[in-house]
């Protein structure tokens, strides 16, 4: 067996558990790794490290970020007058078992979005290195505006996103611009706009599950935020039925969501 | 392993070296299953059997000339295998299927075990301490190229990938050392 180090392979394997690889790219990457068992173990120690470091990295923020966006919510919540009362033992529940609470017993507020990881979410073309085919203009605009949001400059992102929306208002990929453009606009609690965002994305959108379970999600999350509880719901109803990535914690969200509506017989 | 080695041998009716390749196959194909499609560790045993069987089948009739392609065919087997037993498992029974197929990047997660996470807890801890600051500020930027790492750390770009390549390294062995204990 050759033993020997491959750049190569370890930069997809870094790009692979980032979740920048298209499914071709990681196939081929698989197709590479069959051949290199001694990488397929270092590829699943680096799995574990990352989890464990964005575990403590968590913990670590929780603990002292009280204003953590997570609570944003709650002040919206407790504007709305049916909700003073649910909000008060909500808070005491919090306070009381907060650090102690597994995933089922979290609150409503806790289990909408604070934020948005831009770098792990945001969508871009999928471009295939090995075809060396050439890039569209559109491709080349999502391109720039991803490099553009993950480097920090979000105006810039922005005005990329906006050119697609623009003057790609027909190509299927304009729904990505959409996507991406909500969630710069969640993560300025701009909820109004990002749900408009998230719609066009969803109208938009073909042939891409994940990129329109994601938009729904989305869609719920801002609704949320905005106390729009019904319509969050149903954003919510539609992701959980994709039976994607976001299932389980669309469901946590329903029933928790059902419990505070009084709904006691739901649909899914 | 050489691949169109295996077909070579599967041909020549070669038993031992067929079951000697395939017993090095046979985990590999595992876990492309388990951390690229997210199988179950039962559905992982039952679909690389049935990969195998197969690929013996279509090499013994000589359905796959192009002996290049050994590797390509096996692992689209055991991929399209694994979604028509999920498919299968779904029609049956609908209501029980676990939630536990997605092959995109942030469901790699859900393979983790328990004690190996504890163990390389340890093993990260164990290491100095600006090593530690290195693996949490490579994994805490995931967008940054690695020039990005280089220019934090000090180093040359190549010597960035070695350095991670020789932690991760470092943490599979320390793994493995204490696993055995």
């Amino acid at each position: 067996m050759d033993n020997s180090r491959d750049l190569d392979l370890e930069k997809q394997i870094d790009a692979y558990i980032k979740g920048h690889l298209s499914a071709e790219e990681a196939e081929n990457l698989w197709k590479a790794l069959l051949m290199r068992p001694d990488y397929i173990e270092l590829l699943e120690t680096e799995l574990y490290i990352k989890q464990i470091i964005e575990e403590q990295e968590s913990a670590g923020k929780e603990r002292s970020l009280p204003g953590h966006p997570k609570n944003r919510f709650g002040k919206m919540f407790k504007e709305s007058w049916k909700w003073v009362a649910a909000a008060a033992s909500v808070a005491i529940l919090i306070i009381s078992i907060s650090f102690l609470q597994g995933e089922k017993e979290k609150s409503l507020q806790e289990l909408v979005l604070g934020e948005i990881n831009v770098v792990e979410n945001l969508a871009s073309p999928e471009v295939l290195r090995s075809q060396g085919s050439e890039i569209s203009a559109i491709d080349s605009l999502l391109n720039l505006g991803f490099k553009a949001a993950i480097s920090g400059d979000v105006e810039k992102a922005l005005g990329f996103y906006n050119n697609v929306i623009d003057n790609y208002g027909s190509s299927p990929n304009v729904s990505m611009a959409y996507l991406n453009l909500g969630i710069i606009q969640y993560n300025r609690e701009n909820y109004a706009d990002a749900s408009a965002s998230f719609k066009s994305a969803i109208q938009k959108v073909q042939d891409d599950r994940i990129l329109e379970e994601k938009a729904y999600w989305y869609l719920g999350n801002s609704y949320m935020n905005m106390d729009r509880l019904k319509e969050g719901r149903k954003a919510i109803l539609n992701t959980f039925s994709m039976d994607g990535i976001y299932r389980n914690p669309a469901e946590r969200l329903l029933k928790k969501l059902d419990e505070e509506l009084g709904i006691t017989d739901p649909e899914y | 392993m050489e691949y169109s080695e295996l077909a070579k041998a599967i041909r020549e009716n070669d038993s031992s070296r067929v079951n000697e390749m395939m017993q090095k196959l046979v985990p590999r194909l595992k876990r492309f299953l388990s951390i690229h499609m997210n199988a179950s560790r039962v559905d992982t045993e039952d679909c690389v059997q049935e990969t195998i069987l197969q690929c013996i089948e279509v090499i013994k009739e000589d359905k796959l000339r192009d002996t290049d392609k050994v590797l390509s065919y096996i692992m689209t087997s055991c991929r399209n295998n694994y979604l028509k037993m999920k498919e299968k498992k779904k029609e049956e029974h609908y209501e029980e299927v676990p939630d536990d197929n997605h092959s995109s990047a942030e469901q790699l997660m859900n393979l983790l075990d328990k004690e190996r996470k504890e163990i390389l807890e340890w093993c990260l801890s164990q290491l100095k301490k600006e090593y530690q600051t290195f693996m949490r500020y490579w994994f805490r930027n995931p967008g940054a190229e690695a020039e990005k790492v280089a220019e934090r750390f000090n180093l040359s770009v190549s010597n960035t990938w070695t350095r991670k390549h020789r932690l991760i390294s470092k943490l599979n062995e320390c793994y493995k050392k204490k696993s055995e204990l």
